[in-house]
């Protein structure tokens, strides 16, 4: 069954004209304001004419007045361009619109032919509304960060969503079609009853197009709810990305020769494309102040992903963070990532023992503390100072700008030291206890296990090994040794352990080093960003182990260190394309600013990460307390492109979908009474113009002197 | 003018028959005196008729002026030095009234001038105040103090008044009616008739304001009746066709009837001067004397 219906594009200037009513009626109530009576004595003659004239005058005003009264109307209806349309009884007004367009960051992604895919959704989209019928309400949803600031609500006024859309850009967020869809859903289901078209643009990359990722079942599926989707792109783009970038050590000490070793990084490369022809890529990495490394990264025909070491360079700048761009190729977003290095003139140490009075010569004498010391400055030239305090007498002072501790005499420490301890592991220093080589009975063990929330499980009394045994190496991703994981093997074989303490490091902490029997020899428990605790089982004597008299102890000691300080102030990433709710570690107060000067306030829950770069965290006073890189996601800019059936099937679970080209619009189109509405407010102004002048009471009147009439008799 | 008087002044009177002047032959009627007799005309034609003689006498002028409500209406801002009334210290206006006083004055005065006895009544729905005929020294201030200081705000009845004026007079009298004569048509027929029966003589001065005439108001007003308890809010404008047309029917009716009665019916305007009214009224009243003398 068929009704018309009409239609307003913009039916807030009908409401306008519709209240302009009160105009000529305040003019008429305005011009009946209280007058001061006139005493009249011809009012026999008044009344008389008044009676004769007043049902005529009556109908002249109200007469009058409607017209008015229209024109207003009229003139307010005409510019909400109505449209009359004949639809179906269950519809109300004209079909919704849902244009879900891909602004991911592979859309920004140019051609061959120099365009980018945004350009051409774009087009289509503009192409789309252009002709769609003026009664139809059209909303647009991007594909990545899909929040206020991005949409285009949904309007009946086109030239507004075109407007909307022509300001749209690309971004180096990553594509959601699921949470797209649901947004579209959720639309529909808050009304039925009108018809809805959703119309997806995109190229389905698999940057975009995740077709491995499952779409939620009948989402759209109905029979109200049509689907429409561009076709997959069949061009190919070859590029390289790079997917990470991890430097091996995030402190990095300026002076000292050891650059290199500190600021040395790992970057993991992927290739797009189908041929992936043998070719060669430039790496580079630069700092702000324009501190540049670089290395030509050679692919053999046919290899996807590689993963090269790349030197970082040192800023020449103040110490502190060192914000370091990495890009390959043509500087896209997938293809640039950002990391920090922190960057010291020196390291500070403490080591927590008794001092004692004497020292011997002979290594055989040598303590624990003697045997550390020298393992931290094999040389002079090592900016790295040691100081070693009684741990007995340790205060929140000696504490200060320290980056390691180690505990030589845990069993000295009281409970204050302890936790003065605790606090400088949170603010990511580097504990390395060991046990004291003086004692068999280990009673401190329950202290440190209580200050720094640890479920480790002790022996009591040192071990005597009844053979000596050696060290093996347990291969873990998060190991502080893995740069010297490569000679390891080497390394160990001529290291035997006789005295241990036994221990457990429970499920949350990592065994880097064990004897062959499987003791613990060397334990780590690291949390990002809150520092490092490391154990070692044996204390560093020769009557324990033979480890401090051997090549291996240098090494192993500078590692735990470097390493154990780099997880220890492991910055956690920002990923550009998520709001800040979604970063958990982030405060929620305080300012994020990117160098370009935009700014995001951690309270606003919509806050979105938009673009990559270093990210500077302002307290609430304005001074910087930090900063955080922001990289993007480098699955996001797979450029490979994917069949049309493969992204079929994948849309196909949340509905019936086809391509947009073969679903063009063939509703009956509406007529716009805009002209129609013009014509009749032309002709209502004429008819007032006339009626006015016609029923005018000025008409007539003649001022100048009265006639008197005499007459005689 | 003509008038009936007992002392010799400077009309004639139409008492006729007293012999001083031949005034007209009629035929004789019985009852007639047969001393009016005129036996050469018998002789000659063997007809009876009867000698009629005009005979010069003085004249008894009564005013009698509206002091009903409606006088009160004026639309001409008064001026100083032009005189004042109740009506137009209460208004502010050279009203009706303010114009029928000053004519009724101005012809008491020409009429004292000529020796004539002039009394003045004041009347509304009845005679309100009365000043005696007399052509006394000191009349005319009588007559003025009299008018000045009358309230205006009565309703009219004109034919009441009529019968209350002449139940008081015996004599012939010329009566100067000053008024608006914005009553029933009627009622003002009424009346005259009454005086027609006594063969009086009747003046009517119909004075009317230039706003009640021209009825030119720009904009929307309120009406309220002095007379008529009635308030109409219009704009002037849409019904000034119709109200023009009624009252001009009104004083065409108002002339008609005078006419009819051989009264004389002059309009004033109270924004036009008294002189030149009140001097066309005399001439024309010379010009009647004068045509009836040679009929």
């Amino acid at each position: 069954m068929m009704v018309i219906s009409l239609i307003l594009i913009a039916p807030w200037l009908a409401i306008l004209g519709a209240s302009c009513i009160a105009v000529p009626i305040l003019i008429h109530l305005l011009s009946r304001r209280r007058r001061p009576p006139i005493d009249w004595a011809a009012m026999r003659f008044v009344i008389e004419a008044w009676k004769t004239r007043r049902r005529r005058l009556q109908i002249q005003n109200i007469l009058l007045l409607c017209i008015r009264c229209l024109i207003p109307i009229l003139l307010g209806l005409a510019l909400a361009q109505p449209i009359l349309s004949g639809r179906s009884i269950f519809t109300s007004s004209g079909k919704m619109i849902h244009i879900i367009i891909d602004n991911s960051m592979v859309s920004g992604y140019p051609d061959d032919s120099g365009e980018a895919a945004f350009e051409r959704h774009r087009s289509r989209a503009l192409d789309i509304i252009d002709r769609a019928q003026q009664g139809d309400e059209i909303g647009v949803i991007p594909l990545s960060m899909i929040d206020q600031r991005h949409s285009i609500p949904h309007q009946r006024d086109h030239s507004m969503v075109m407007s909307g859309i022509r300001k749209m850009q690309p971004t180096a967020g990553q594509a959601d079609l699921e949470r797209a869809l649901r947004e579209v859903s959720r639309i529909v289901s808050g009304d039925q009853s009108r018809p809805h078209q959703v119309i997806l643009l995109s190229d389905f990359r698999e940057g975009s197009g995740r077709i491995d990722e499952a779409l939620p079942s009948d989402l759209l599926a109905s029979k109200n709810v049509q689907l429409d989707y561009s076709p997959p792109s069949t061009d190919v783009v070859e590029q390289t990305r790079i997917m990470d970038v991890t430097p091996l050590r995030r402190l990095a000490l300026r002076d000292g020769g050891v650059e290199s070793l500190a600021s040395q990084s790992l970057v993991h490369l992927e290739r797009d494309g189908e041929q992936l022809p043998a070719t060669t890529n430039t790496l580079k990495a630069t700092t702000p102040d324009g501190a540049t490394t670089s290395r030509q990264v050679n692919w053999d025909a046919g290899s996807r992903t590689m993963i090269v070491d790349l030197l970082l360079p040192v800023t020449t700048g103040e110490t502190g963070d060192s914000s370091i761009k990495v890009t390959v190729g043509e500087d896209l977003p997938a293809q640039q990532h950002h990391v920090l290095v922190e960057l010291q003139d020196v390291l500070r140490i403490i080591i927590l023992d008794r001092d004692r009075l004497g020292r011997d010569s002979l290594p055989i004498e040598l303590d624990s503390s003697n045997w550390i010391q020298r393992a931290l400055q094999p040389s002079d030239e090592l900016p790295i100072d040691v100081r070693r305090v009684d741990p007995a007498s340790l205060v929140e002072g000696d504490l200060m700008d320290i980056d390691a501790v180690f505990i030589l005499r845990p069993d000295l420490l009281e409970v204050d030291g302890w936790d003065l301890l605790s606090i400088f592991q949170d603010d990511g220093g580097l504990i390395m206890v060991l046990p004291p080589g003086e004692r068999n009975i280990h009673n401190w063990t329950d202290r440190m296990n209580m200050a720094f929330d640890l479920d480790w499980r002790f022996d009591q009394e040192t071990k005597d090994l009844d053979a000596k045994e050696g060290l093996e190496f347990s291969e873990t991703d998060d190991s502080v040794l893995a740069i010297i994981s490569p000679e390891l093997p080497t390394l160990l074989e001529p290291i035997d352990v006789s005295r241990i303490l036994g221990m457990d490091p429970g499920m949350d902490s990592t065994t880097l080093l064990r004897t062959d029997s499987g003791i613990p020899f060397l334990v780590m428990n690291s949390n990002p960003g809150s520092g490092t605790l490391l154990f070692m089982a044996s204390s560093p004597r020769l009557d324990w182990t033979n480890l401090p008299a051997k090549p291996l102890m240098v090494p192993l000691i500078q590692e735990s260190l470097r390493g154990g300080l780099h997880l220890g102030r492991d910055q956690q990433d920002l990923m550009v394309g998520l709001s800040v709710e979604a970063h958990d570690h982030l405060l929620k107060s305080g300012e994020l600013r990117h160098p370009d000067g935009t700014s995001i306030f951690l309270s606003d829950v919509n806050g979105m990460i938009d673009r990559p770069g270093t990210w500077s965290f302002l307290g609430s006073n304005g001074l910087r307390k930090g900063r955080y890189t922001a990289n993007v996601d480098p699955s996001s800019g797979d450029m490979d492109i994917q069949t049309q059936d493969a992204v079929d099937t994948w849309l196909s679970e949340t509905g019936e979908w086809t391509l947009v080209n073969e679903s063009e619009s063939t509703d009956e189109a509406g007529y716009s009474l805009v002209w129609l509405l013009l014509g009749i407010l032309a002709a209502l102004v004429l008819v007032e113009s006339f009626l006015s002048r016609l029923f005018s009471p000025s008409v007539g009147i003649s001022k100048g002197s009265t006639t008197v009439m005499g007459t005689a008799s | 003018m003509i008038v009936e008087g007992v002392r010799s002044g400077l009309h004639r009177s139409p008492h006729q028959g007293m012999a001083v002047e031949f005034n007209q032959h009629r035929g004789y009627v019985p009852g007639d005196d047969l001393r009016h007799l005129d036996w050469k005309v018998y002789g000659r034609s063997d007809r009876l008729t009867i000698k009629q003689y005009q005979q010069e006498t003085n004249l008894d002028v009564i005013l009698l002026v509206d002091a009903s409500a409606s006088m009160r209406f004026g639309s001409l801002p008064i001026k100083k030095g032009w005189g004042e009334t109740e009506a137009s210290r209460a208004t502010g206006s050279w009203t009706k009234f303010d114009h029928a006083v000053a004519t009724s004055v101005a012809l008491s005065w020409l009429s004292l001038q000529q020796s004539d006895r002039v009394g003045l009544v004041v009347f509304g729905d009845g005679i309100k105040g009365m000043v005696q005929r007399s052509s006394g020294q000191g009349q005319w201030r009588r007559i003025v103090s009299a008018l000045n200081t009358r309230p205006v705000d009565d309703g009219t009845n004109l034919t009441k008044t009529t019968d209350q004026v002449l139940g008081r007079i015996s004599n012939r009298a010329v009566f100067i009616l000053v008024s608006d004569l914005l009553t029933d048509p009627e009622e003002i027929q009424s009346s005259l008739a009454r005086f027609r029966h006594q063969r009086q003589d009747v003046l009517c001065l119909q004075v009317l304001d230039h706003r009640e005439i021209a009825f030119d108001f720009q904009g929307p007003e309120q009406f309220h009746g002095l007379e008529i308890d009635h308030r109409v809010k219009v704009d002037p404008r849409s019904i000034r066709d119709a109200y023009l047309k009624a009252f001009n029917r009104h004083i065409d009716e108002i002339s008609s009837i005078c006419t009819q009665f051989g009264y004389d019916h002059l309009l004033m305007n109270t924004h036009d001067s008294v002189g030149p009214a009140v001097a066309r009224l005399l001439a024309r009243r010379s010009m009647w004397l004068k045509r009836h003398k040679a009929g």
